[in-house]
């Protein structure tokens, strides 16, 4: 066909690296890793299928139990708290603020930084002998506990500490982002009918940005899955496994354990969760597009 | 050497038909306006004229040869768009010269050309600015030189005018005209504004639905709708529609209007001798309804509802036989009739139009 | 015009929540700069939110020089040189592949295009864990595992779906005529990306560099599994050197460390400013 000549040659060559990558890499690897996951294998990949017992195994280790409940408080709170803190501190930025590049800066500089550096540090603040708990008692406050790095029924809420000091910023930034979008004549229009400030964030503004609260929502939701750095340098699963989280069970059955066909039945049962994330939302999308739509 | 000529084209967007089996025949020196709303396809004809979108059936030819599969640059052909598309970056003097110096032509040759249009055009001031220091007239002169210097066979528009303001576009219309007169290469022009329709076009090709609707000179277009849709389309204020009855009936031709008069409409140039009557609509431009009906033979009741002057022209907006219509006269008659003011207008059987009621065709 | 007392009262209200807020964050990083300036036997004496009596460069020299991981001693300057190793090819590639593959299909809609966005659009979202043991098999296969062109690959693939996605959305908000003008006025595919889209393409590529670049410092996971210890990125030695069990802890060195490993994507993102932000924003079009 002649169609396919010259410039048009060229354009599927520009796209040969992406479908290679997409192919190879990402299609190929998902296959491979599922297939791994209904066989014995343990160090090496040996393909005796056993399917849904490692899925079985799984299910039924208390190592993994675990760290999908402490994935699921830990995902639940940091998600809500970023939402209601970052929704807040985004509605206290449009007051028509002096200084509003220095809170922004302020509130967005840990979104910049890693998660490793962001669980080193807050381990550090949170070290019971040297961190908040030790100043705090040396001001003369003899009894002030604050140890919950050490407590294995707290721990996992200093990981949401940690969390949400890291992504609360983006939160921030993307529903300001959002606020700064409402049209500035449907404020004057309710500051006519003498709607109360508070009134029409809730019930008008809210409704216009709930597309960026979504956004932002899936973002951090999908972080909850892939959260693992944070866990590794924060706390490094413990104490005793108060911290453990599936990403990290994942790796550990992958390298230190070599029970590989567990470790990707795990990774599978991420992805799992991932497009249980994403589907309802993709749908919710499509039927807000249609109702906006008619 | 410059014909275009469009043989049963299909073009689908997924399974979206946008055009149909569509035919359209364009003679060299030509200026075909393709008229009509968003939406109707005219923009995806042109740009399949164009190469820029891929043709799911049918032939585009181009002076006689088959350019279906070429690439744009291969089709002879200049394009000016509605929002310019002037490369940024470069100056007025580089977008005239990109497609030259693709095409590798040797500078001097490039420099003549460049120095013919920007003289044509009287953008020779602004030939080392760049495109965001001009203002939108300016832009599109540069846009239209722009296509000029390629010495194409065919000009394409696509609503070239259309983010003008209303004064920049009539001048550039005017100027748009006389450059047609000048170089008498075949134009192809995409609107949705009728009056730059009306002015420019040797022929006009009205469109909706992907379905090229009559293909006439401006003229036919105006006073011989070739449908409802065409009629209704052509003209500002709008013709006016009323429904009723045709009979035929002892050699005479009569429309009654519904729950109003019977008009008789013989002397009216029927398309195809009168057989049977039917339900039938009569259309009649406002500005062929005359307030001082003098001897003109036929007669309407109408209602005044408002009256508007615009300047030269005043209309009245009203009801006849509760059917909405508007008259349009000069303001010299200096005539407000206050609301609900009852008077008789006058009519000529040439001025009529008829169509079927079902079909929309014309009678 | 004077306010009511009331509004004096919210504005009040107002600023205190941002001022406690931004002490919230900025909390930690007081503390890392200060626990970084002091010496072990201050540490040991004083809260960590005292300013150090006689600030020393000490614990920052000693953390660059000769930190240790395990019976290794030789500081984080390693890890440094090994991320700008990773970082810089990584970042040049990942962009020029989603430049080109966003102008591709946002002006040319080769087939498979809405197959290849949807593809791209969930890869964006699943776990790492998902690719991990099959390319770490494929690499070796090739050779490449443990290598710096291994985990520069790793970085490129990764980033590639957010960087296509990029691309894609900033492309397609140009206007389509300026495309189809260069292709009347006969431009190809390579003369039209490098003539015409190329020079308007400066906001989103400060914006991929931003993204990228930040991306890559940070990253944890992949120079974890794919570097191998020739290469470790600064991330993975500072969690190997601060978490490491041996020896007695050394606070201010760690502290110092961190602070270290911070600064690159810090000074991006102070830099940069509102365009940091951009950034999230452009990354966040992929929800």
């Amino acid at each position: 066909m002649a169609k396919f000549s010259g410039t048009r040659a060229h354009v599927y060559l520009a796209m040969l690296p992406v479908w290679i990558i997409v192919l190879v890499a990402l299609v190929s690897s998902t296959v491979w890793t599922f297939v791994i996951s209904l066989t014995n294998s343990k160090l090496l990949p040996v393909y005796k299928f056993n399917f849904f017992h490692q899925y079985e195994l799984l299910l039924k280790q208390p190592a993994w139990q675990v760290a999908v409940s402490n994935l699921i408080v830990f995902g639940v709170l940091f998600i809500a708290i970023c939402l209601v803190f970052g929704f807040v501190m985004a509605i206290m930025m449009d007051q028509r603020i002096r200084g509003e590049a220095f809170f922004r800066t302020v509130f967005l500089y840990p979104y910049a930084m890693s998660f490793v550096v962001t669980g080193l540090v807050w381990q550090w603040v949170l070290n019971p002998g040297f961190g908040i708990q030790a100043a705090v008692r040396g001001l003369g406050f003899e009894n002030f506990t604050f140890d919950w790095i050490v407590q294995p029924d707290r721990a996992i809420y200093i990981l949401v500490l940690a969390a949400v000091w890291q992504g609360s910023g983006l939160v921030m930034a993307i529903l300001l982002a959002g606020l700064r979008g409402v049209d500035e004549d449907l404020w004057k229009a309710t500051r006519i009918d003498g709607i109360a400030k508070w009134r029409v964030y809730t019930s008008i503004v809210l409704p216009i940005i709930a597309p960026m609260a979504a956004t932002a929502t899936v973002l951090l939701a999908v972080s909850v899955v892939k959260a693992y750095d944070l866990v590794v340098a924060l706390t490094g699963g413990g104490p005793g496994n108060a911290t453990e989280v599936p990403a990290k069970f994942v790796m550990e059955n992958l390298f230190a354990r070599q029970n590989v066909a567990l470790a990707n039945a795990g990774a599978i049962m991420m992805l799992v969760a991932v497009i249980a994330i994403l589907v309802p939302m993709y749908y919710a999308r499509r039927y807000m597009a249609q109702k906006a739509e008619v | 050497m410059a014909e275009v000529s469009i043989e049963n084209l299909d073009i689908r967007f997924g399974a979206v038909s946008v055009l149909n089996d569509l035919n359209l025949q364009i003679a060299e020196g030509e200026f075909i306006v393709l008229l009509g709303s968003s939406g109707c396809g005219k923009s995806t004809l042109l740009n399949a004229i164009a190469g820029l979108i891929d043709v799911s059936g049918g032939k585009v030819r181009i002076g006689g040869e088959d350019k279906t599969d070429a690439e744009p640059k291969d089709r002879g052909i200049g394009m000016v768009f509605q929002s310019y598309a002037l490369y940024p970056q470069t100056t007025v003097e580089g977008n005239l010269s990109f497609g030259l110096r693709m095409a590798k032509m040797p500078k001097d040759e490039i420099a003549r050309r460049i120095d013919r249009v920007s003289k044509m055009l009287q953008i020779e001031p602004y030939l080392k600015r760049r495109p965001a220091a001009l203002s939108g007239g300016q832009r599109q002169r540069v846009a239209i030189g722009r296509a000029l210097v390629r010495d194409a066979d065919i000009y394409l528009f696509d609503e070239p005018l259309s983010n003008l303001d209303a004064k920049l576009r009539a001048e550039l219309r005017v100027e748009l005209k006389e450059l047609h007169q000048t170089i008498g290469k075949t134009m192809i022009y995409v609107t949705h504004d009728q009056v730059e329709a009306m002015t420019l076009a040797t022929r006009i090709a009205v469109m909706q639905n992907g379905v090229i609707q009559q293909l006439a000179a401006p003229e036919d277009i105006y006073e011989r709708p070739a449908n409802l849709f065409v009629a209704g389309f052509v003209g500002s204020p709008g013709m006016n529609f009323f429904s009723g009855h045709l009979r035929s009936e002892a050699g005479k031709a009569v429309f009654a209007i519904n729950d109003g008069p019977e008009i008789d409409v013989s002397d009216y140039a029927f398309d195809a001798p009168l057989e049977q009557g039917g339900e039938a609509v009569l259309g009649i431009r406002p500005e062929h309804l005359f307030v001082d009906a003098g001897d003109l033979p036929l007669r309407l009741p109408f209602t005044v509802k408002v009256s508007e002057s615009m300047g030269a022209d005043s209309v009245l907006w009203g009801t006849t036989a509760g059917q909405k219509a508007s008259v349009r006269f000069g303001s010299d008659l200096k005539l407000n009739p206050p609301r609900g003011s009852e008077m008789e207008l006058g009519f000529s059987p040439r001025a009529l139009s008829l169509f079927d009621a079902e079909s929309g065709v014309r009678l | 015009m004077r306010m009511s007392s009331e509004k004096t009262l919210a504005r009040t209200g107002v600023y205190a929540f941002l001022v406690i807020s931004a002490a919230f964050f900025l909390m930690p990083f007081y503390v890392m700069v200060v626990t970084s300036l002091k010496t072990m036997d201050e540490i040991r004496v004083t809260s960590i939110f005292a300013l150090p009596d006689t600030p020393t460069l000490q614990a920052w020299v000693t953390a660059w020089q000769s930190a240790c991981t395990g019976l290794n001693c030789n500081g984080l300057s390693v890890g440094f040189f090994n991320s700008v190793m990773i970082m810089v090819p990584a970042t040049v590639f990942s962009i020029l592949l989603g430049a080109v593959t966003g102008y591709a299909l946002s002006f040319w809609r080769p087939k498979g295009t809405g197959l290849i966005f949807g593809i791209l659009l969930v890869a964006a979202f699943i776990p790492y864990q998902v690719f991990i043991y099959p390319l770490v098999r494929m690499l070796s296969q090739v050779g490449l595992y443990n290598s710096l062109a291994g985990i520069v690959a790793i970085h490129v693939i990764f980033g590639m779906p957010i960087m296509v996605l990029l691309f894609r959305n900033y492309y397609a908000g140009l206007p389509r005529d300026l495309f189809s003008a260069a292709r009347v006025d006969g431009g190809g595919f390579w003369v039209i990306f490098i003539r015409l889209i190329l020079p308007l393409s400066p906001p989103i590529l400060i914006v991929a560099v931003i993204l990228q670049s930040t991306h890559i410092w940070n990253d944890f996971l992949f120079g974890l599994v794919f570097a191998g210890s020739d290469n470790q990125p600064m991330t993975v030695l500072l969690n190997n050197i601060v978490n490491s069990t041996q020896g007695e802890k050394a606070y201010n060195v760690n502290m110092a460390a961190t602070i270290l490993t911070a600064a690159v994507p810090l000074i991006i993102y102070l830099a940069s400013g509102r365009w940091f932000v951009r950034g999230i924003a452009a990354g966040a079009v992929k929800g």
